[in-house]
């Protein structure tokens, strides 16, 4: 069975293609199906670039000619990289794959590069777009960053600005009078303070992906304005003086009996 | 980009996978406050979670909220409501579950 097409932006995998001096590139029609299987279903990425080599050494020896790190390919004498396309965002290179199966994709490849035994310049502008498209990511995130961080902070008081700028995370003076430290993390990040110890830890999160420091602000809004809304929502640990989750309260919506109950049956 | 007055101009912002949507309208204006109202409703019906709040970080917000009897600004805390007043701003944040 051909391998789905799993499009997923954001990463690149790479598979090689190895024909011997003396093979038809068209082979690699035939062998790419089986290359691809064998990587994890999450890394065969829309921006997957399939290397298409020709080796003058014996396959055996492939591994350690070719070093692949962090976007820079360095090749060595014994292998020939005679081209390598792939589908890249808003590059008008490659071929456009879409969710189409990529047999399709490297038999454009194969067929383009038959008679062609040097040729770097795909491959250049492959990597060229990875890093247009990474710096442009990166924009983006900084962007959304930045603005998530400015909402957080039209709503945090001086003091809070200031612990979070030092700490990032900032406490909360919940509507039911408790104290919570809520801290820069996805999961697991808010606390109750009592007597200036961590007691209970909570996990809440948005339904819909939001970036962190709005995640933090949903956190904190709800413990000021609705707390029990809060403390039903969260899965809920009990902490022990040195930090230990206790599991036994986990996903029980906890009041005011429930904790003491909890704080008397581990004695705390 | 245009500056916003917070004291003429009402705001929901959406929290959402790019920071922030901010939906605006002249408190004055009365077609424009039903077409907020009609917004925030679309929102509550969707689930979402609304509070009113007071930009601190909003210079007017900041010096109203400063008292200089304690030396310090006072917190102004949010609440969760339902029901739309065109005088406020709003966070509006999707809804959450136990991680």
């Amino acid at each position: 069975m051909a391998p789905t097409w799993n499009v997923r932006a954001g990463r690149s995998s790479r598979v090689f293609l190895n024909c011997d001096l003396d093979e038809p590139l068209t082979i690699l029609v035939d062998e790419l199906p089986a290359r691809l299987a064998l990587l994890p279903e999450g890394d065969r990425a829309n921006d997957t670039l399939i290397l298409v080599l020709r080796s003058v050494t014996p396959w055996d020896n492939f591994d350690g000619i070719l070093d692949s790190d962090g976007g820079q390919i360095n090749y060595r004498h014994g292998v020939l990289i005679l081209g390598g396309l792939s589908y890249v965002e808003n590059l008008q290179t490659g071929v456009d794959l879409g969710d189409r199966d990529p047999t399709y994709f490297i038999e454009h490849t194969c067929l383009s590069l038959a008679g062609r035994e040097h040729d770097r310049n795909s491959i250049q502008i492959y990597l060229d777009g990875i890093a247009v498209k990474k710096k442009a990511d990166k924009k983006k995130e900084d962007a959304i960053k930045r603005r998530a961080r400015k909402i957080l902070f039209s709503l945090l008081d001086e003091t809070q600005r200031e612990e979070f700028k030092k700490k990032k995370s900032f406490h909360v003076l919940g509507k039911d009078g408790f104290t919570y430290l809520v801290t820069g993390r996805y999961q697991h990040n808010v606390f109750r303070i009592e007597d200036g110890r961590r007691t209970f830890e909570y996990c809440i999160i948005t339904k819909n992906h939001v970036p962190l420091y709005d995640q933090m602000l949903s956190q904190k809004l709800l413990l000021e304005s609705s707390p029990q809304m809060f403390l039903n929502i969260s899965n809920i640990w009990l902490l022990t003086e040195d930090g230990q989750r206790i599991p036994q309260i986990r996903n029980s919506p906890i009041n005011p009996e429930a904790t003491e109950e909890a704080r008397s049956l581990w004695a705390l | 980009m245009k500056k916003i007055d917070p004291t003429t101009t009402g705001s929901i912002s959406q929290l959402n996978h790019e920071g922030d949507t901010k939906y605006t309208w002249d408190r004055k204006n009365e077609l424009e406050v039903q077409a907020a109202k009609e917004h925030f409703d679309s929102l509550r019906a969707k689930g979402f979670l609304v509070f009113k709040v007071k930009f601190l970080g909003l210079k007017k917000e900041a010096v109203d909220s400063f008292d200089g009897n304690v030396g310090k600004y006072l917190f102004t805390a949010p609440e969760m409501v339902t029901e739309f007043t065109p005088d406020a701003d709003y966070v509006v944040s999707p809804q959450m579950s136990g991680g």
